[in-house]
């Protein structure tokens, strides 16, 4: 979904009487740009996947075991977030929670309170890449409502405040802004990438994309879109099944009670998280599972890029 | 001699089967850990106040049969060589260490409040920092290892190059610390390991941590769950601190490499002050002193041991 | 079957326990009315106070008063499944995963090759070809079966009742014999091009058992005429969830918990070798 140009201008006043009206939070993306007093979310995940979710209690009482299903708390919450965290969530995180059957019933519950507030961004950073990845900075596909800062005011559209409409000169404005990210933005990935990217699967370039990553799990963790989990027992007598992060990047993620590790070795485990998100996952959804917002290159504590890897290894492949 | 005419030589002489040093990142101000391997590469060989990453840890990921290396090495990282040495983690011989001079490690999060600051808008000059030609007293940008570092200029090498760096005041913020009371101390830590996300990479970049399975991760015996609570944070940090005392070389990798800027060097920057003070040792500062927590000795001043 | 919550259990308890070697136990377990499986699909068991791992049913669908799970001690939720006597409780969530390809065997001969625990769901196949209501949709049956040493052969408490049938032929192989043993020595690759020598139209082979058996079995079918669509195995990976969501048990873009544990060799010779 793209600008309709048909929105609505309200001033800075007004839509921060309207966020505090609401429960809202922001994520840190958003906040750097836009000085707002929000509690900050480090990734949106965390609001619809927390890192530590207690799935059901069970205790031992009066000679039996009992199992108590617990409904996951949640509150309806605004988020205002970045087109490319709005995508996260929209084509990934929805794409594995709700649509993949058996939907994930705790997922469902906080989804329907998340109201996503998709904020759009007027540059480019330099660990942005959402256009690589089909995305827009514009873009507030599967958002509930859209807003831009501008200079002479918030321009909004679908759910939110009342505003006027724009003048023909603020129009203008909108329109140059719109032409100068077109200029801006980077080429989309090539088409075949995932296709690419499978058929480079045994490549000896993974050595050399592999090497300078310390397998630590900060870059899965604030990835938007990295959703993959543990399911880990607290207790003996009474406990709690809890769901928390997990990353692909550990050892541990993949080793078999057998002792045996399909991914034992850190070249397997970088090849495993790159072709999850620009080859497995497309190859199944359709879209990528990256969606371009550049926080790993900006976690991560020896710089190592993702967005070279994709591209070393397409580079290859072709 | 220059560090890179001097990495040039090695690869050239074939003396060494590679150069481990930095080169330019992706990102303004950030550099990456690379093992050069032939001397036409060395021309991206870079030593800036941005190479924080503390280079023993990548030696100990090279295949064993890997032969000689030749290692940048800063002050702190030199410790870190030293006493995986000694832990037979690293064959001196194996080692040709290239010592730098260390200027002070500047953090890259600090210069973000700058939009759009490009390299070039940034220079050194005597304990300043020129952005954008305004100078700046350098000792607010760095990180907070560096502040308080006592060995900037390696112990340990074979040579010797670069300038020597600019003096810059020892800064002791650890001294706050201790004077707050117990529980203000404990608030302190509770309040920062709060939001630890457990992503394991403070551990992942420390050169000592080389524990095939960390306890952490162990799961016979679970020692802590795998989410982040704040009792298991703790387990976790000081746990690691433990491990760490009398080992840890005071380089912040640690706190260089947290995502969510977690201050949590100071855990182990006080540890080792700890064991500075009770043991007269500092993790390899010298290649013979013997290292506390391995070393029995029956004259041993100290009343609670045996 | 209906529980509250995705990843919540339903705590059953267990009926029977029948050990089958020493370190391998099949428990029954009486099957809920809403547990509608298929042979070759897995369960999520959950031991209270230890935690939770899948198991393979090996007990066939045309059952229906019990579950049964054949288990193998190995890591902490198996070992605390063996500490277990009949009347403790154990949770349970499934069926997961994608069977057997019934559709694809329907009429064909079924040529059976398990080693160790890997006869567990075959089990659970080869018992539903076996049944009355079913027997007549498919053609022979072969069951090579082996394991390390006689006394690692799991369900012998069966096997007389399969020798019965004029519509199977049973052939039990061991690695290695003991005093006791009169019956074939020999790897179970190896002995498969000894004892099946008919021709391989019209029949299907389906493999389960450790890594290596099946690596070498499928050479082995390959060699004889078994065409790659014709070869079926059951993988195992590392799995939380059991549905495709919490991402671990991926072969390429496969998930095994939703896309298999069962895939064919045609199927397999596309996927990178990451298992």
């Amino acid at each position: 979904m793209r600008l309709s140009y048909e929105g609505r201008l309200v001033s800075y006043e007004e839509f921060l009487r309207w966020l505090q009206a609401s429960k809202a939070f922001a994520t840190e993306i958003v906040l750097s740009r836009f000085n707002i007093a929000l509690p900050s979310l480090p990734t949106p995940k965390s609001l619809l996947l927390p890192q530590r979710e207690e799935l059901y209690h069970f205790l031992w009482g009066k000679r039996e075991w009992k199992v108590i299903p617990l409904p996951p708390a949640s509150e309806k919450v605004l988020l205002l977030l970045a087109p490319c965290e709005a995508k996260a969530v929209v084509h990934v995180l929805d794409e594995v929670f709700l649509k993949n059957a058996p939907p994930d019933s705790s997922y469902v519950v906080r989804r329907e309170n998340l109201t996503l507030l998709v904020v759009g961004c007027t540059f480019f950073e330099a660990t942005c890449f959402c256009t690589r990845v089909g995305g827009h900075p514009l873009s507030w596909e599967g958002g509930n409502c859209f807003a831009l800062p501008l200079p002479f005011g918030v321009y909004l559209e679908g759910e939110g405040p009342e505003g006027r409409a724009l003048e023909p000169l603020e129009k203008e404005e909108l329109e140059k802004l719109v032409e100068r990210l077109a200029k801006e933005a980077l080429k989309p990935l090539p088409e075949k990438t995932p296709e690419y990217l499978y058929s480079a699967f045994e490549r000896e370039v993974w050595e050399e994309v592999a090497w300078g990553c310390l397998n630590c799990g900060a870059c899965t963790f604030l990835c938007p879109t990295c959703f993959c989990f543990d399911l880990a027992l607290e207790g003996k007598l009474r406990g709690a099944m809890v769901r928390t992060w997990d990353s692909c990047m550990f050892p541990k993620f993949t080793l078999h009670a057998s002792s045996h590790n399909p991914r034992a070795n850190p070249l397997q485990r970088v090849r495993q998280r790159v072709l999850h998100k620009f080859s497995y996952f497309p190859l199944r959804k359709g879209k990528f599972g990256c969606v371009g917002c550049g926080r790993c290159v900006l976690a991560c504590p020896v710089n190592w890029d993702i967005r070279e890897a994709v591209e070393r290894v397409v580079s290859c492949a072709l | 001699m220059t560090l890179r005419e001097g990495a040039r030589k090695l690869l050239e002489e074939k003396s060494v089967q590679g150069v481990l040093g930095y080169k330019r990142g992706s990102l303004p101000f950030r550099t990456r850990p690379y093992l050069f391997r032939n001397p036409q590469e060395v021309e991206e060989l870079v030593f800036t106040p941005f190479c924080g990453t503390n280079l023993a840890r990548y030696l100990l990921r090279l295949p064993g049969d890997f032969g000689k290396v030749a290692v940048v090495a800063k002050g702190c990282d030199s410790r870190a060589l030293t006493v995986l040495v000694r832990e037979h983690q690293l064959k001196r011989e194996n080692l040709y260490i290239l010592g730098v001079h260390c200027p002070g490690m500047v953090d890259w999060r600090k210069l973000a409040q700058w939009k759009d600051l490009k390299e070039s808008e940034v220079a050194f000059e005597e304990g300043t920092i020129l952005i954008r030609g305004v100078p700046h007293p350098l000792s607010s940008f760095l990180e907070a290892s560096c502040k308080r570092c006592r060995y900037r200029s390696p112990l340990e090498y074979d040579i010797l190059l670069g300038a020597e760096a600019s003096p810059f005041p020892f800064e002791d913020h650890l001294a706050a610390l201790w004077r707050l009371p117990k529980e203000k101390r404990w608030e302190f830590f509770a309040q920062e390991l709060s939001r630890c996300i457990r992503c394991y990479a403070c551990r992942n970049a420390c050169p000592m941590c080389y524990c095939k399975e960390c306890f952490a991760e162990s799961h016979k015996p679970l020692f802590i769950h795998p989410s982040p609570t704040l009792r298991d944070n703790f387990v976790f940090h000081l746990g690691r601190a433990m491990h760490l005392a009398g080992r840890c070389v005071e380089c912040g990798a640690c706190e260089r490499a947290c995502p969510l800027g977690i201050p949590i060097a100071t855990l182990f920057l006080a540890v080792a002050e700890i064991v500075r003070e009770h043991f007269a040792f500092e993790a390899g500062a010298s290649v013979e002193a013997p290292a506390p927590f391995v070393t029995y000795r029956e004259d041993d001043p100290n009343a609670f041991i045996l | 079957m209906r529980c509250e919550g995705t990843y919540t259990p339903c705590l059953l308890p267990i009926e029977e326990i029948i050990e089958e070697t020493r370190d391998i136990k099949t428990f029954r377990i009486r099957r809920p009315e809403d547990f509608v499986y298929l042979p070759g699909q897995f369960a999520e068991i959950f031991v209270p106070g230890v935690g939770e791992a899948p198991f393979s049913i090996s007990s066939s669908p045309t059952n229906p008063t019990f579950l049964e799970f054949s288990i193998k001690r190995i890591g902490s939720v198996t070992q605390a499944l063996h500490r277990l006597n009949p009347g403790d409780t154990i949770g349970l969530r499934g069926p997961y995963g994608k069977g057997f390809p019934l559709e694809e065997l329907l009429g064909k001969n079924l040529l059976f090759v398990g080693g160790g625990i890997g006869l567990a769901p075959l089990r659970s196949l080869i018992n539903y070809v076996l049944s009355p209501e079913h027997r007549e949709s498919f053609g022979e049956v072969f069951v090579l079966y082996g394991a390390r040493t006689p006394g690692d052969l799991v369900f012998r408490w069966e096997f007389p009742s399969w020798e019965k049938r004029k519509d199977l032929t049973l052939c039990l192989t061991v690695d290695e014999g003991d005093t006791s043993w009169s019956g074939r020595v020999g790897l179970v690759p190896n002995v498969l091009q000894e004892v099946f020598t008919r021709s391989c139209a019209n029949w299907v082979g389906i493999v389960c058992g450790p890594p290596i058996m099946i690596k070498f079995t499928i050479k082995a079918l390959r060699e004889m005429g078994f065409e790659a669509r014709r070869i079926i195995t059951t993988l195992e990976m590392k799995m939380k969830c059991g549905l495709g969501k919490c991402g671990r048990c991926n072969i390429g873009p496969y998930y095994v918990c939703q896309d298999g544990p069962v895939f064919s060799y045609e199927m397999l010779v596309t996927m990178p070798e990451e298992y």
